[in-house]
């Protein structure tokens, strides 16, 4: 068990410790360092700045829309293709009424 | 008038305001990040941020304080957040129990790391101390405390910095005083 005394000693040099702390300098580049970050950044932004939200919304509507079309046109073009192959196929006498060579 | 011609440039986005600023805060800044986080780098590290900040939100400045104040704020808030951040980190880990009244001398704390430039090698192991004490007590204690005790703010700046009353200020002080003073005979008399 430690003596009040020599606690009191410690607890006391332990808050003038505070008062000893020495001023620290800045790195030197600090400066040059926080403008490059900051350039790095604003050159970021400005690569896209031009895209706005609207645009951006406007952008995915128009895909959105070109994708929804193309599956449709893909669909409705499935059937025409049949047609136009039967009759292809008429033209050429390439069609029989019959699948088996038994009947 | 100055100030506000060179808010107004800062505001506009001119290199030449921004370079100023640096100028003028930059060593400022760097001592209060340090006062709350003894790590030259990372101190570093955060008062970079303090300023990438300054600039983004310099338009939300609209003039209610001194800029110094506003500026010594969000140094205040970044240097909490990182603290926060490297506290939750370690807790993470945490393996060891805590002893005696409080101030854990194990591994919990980000302030096991106390790498402080200022500090004078026979005053290290005396530093580590009392910057886990520190880190120990309740956020706004801890503010009010590094502000006066370690960066050397009167409490003037202080009530500004945390928008506080003065008697708020006084009050967080002397509890904080007081609250070390405890934590400090606890490990004293617990000591090895």
């Amino acid at each position: 068990m430690k003596n009040k005394e020599y606690i009191n000693q410690q607890v006391e040099g332990t808050f003038k410790v505070l008062d000893t702390i020495e001023k620290v300098d800045l790195n030197h580049f600090f400066k040059h360092k926080v403008l490059q970050k900051l350039q790095e950044k604003e050159e970021k932004n400005t690569t896209f700045s031009w895209f706005s939200p609207q645009l951006q919304l406007a952008t995915l509507s128009l895909v959105v829309v070109l994708n929804v079309s193309a599956i449709l046109y893909a669909f409705s073009t499935n059937n025409n293709t049949d047609t136009s192959l039967e009759a292809f196929a008429q033209e050429y006498s390439l069609y029989t009424e019959t699948n088996s060579i038994l009947n | 008038m100055k100030e506000q011609k060179f808010l107004e440039e800062l505001i506009k986005g001119k290199q030449a305001a921004y370079s100023q600023l640096l100028d003028d805060y930059q060593q400022k800044v760097f001592g209060t990040c340090i006062s709350f986080i003894p790590n030259k780098e990372d101190a570093e590290d955060v008062a970079q941020e303090v300023f990438l900040e300054i600039f983004k939100s310099i338009k939300k400045f609209k003039g209610d304080s001194k800029l110094s104040t506003w500026i010594y704020k969000i140094a205040t808030n970044k240097c909490l957040e990182f603290i926060r951040k490297k506290n939750s980190k370690k807790r993470f880990a945490f393996m060891q129990t805590i002893f005696g009244n409080e101030i854990p001398v194990d591994k919990t704390s980000y302030f096991t790391e106390v790498n402080h430039p200022g500090v004078l090698l026979e005053n290290k192991e005396k530093s580590t101390i009392i910057f886990k004490a520190i880190n120990t007590l309740s956020e706004s204690q801890r503010v009010v405390f590094t502000l006066a005790k370690v960066d050397g703010k009167s409490y003037q700046e202080i009530v500004e910095i945390t928008g506080r009353s003065l008697s708020s200020v006084e009050s967080l002080m002397f509890r904080a005083k007081k609250n070390l003073q405890e934590k400090l005979e606890g490990f004293y008399k617990n000591e090895n």
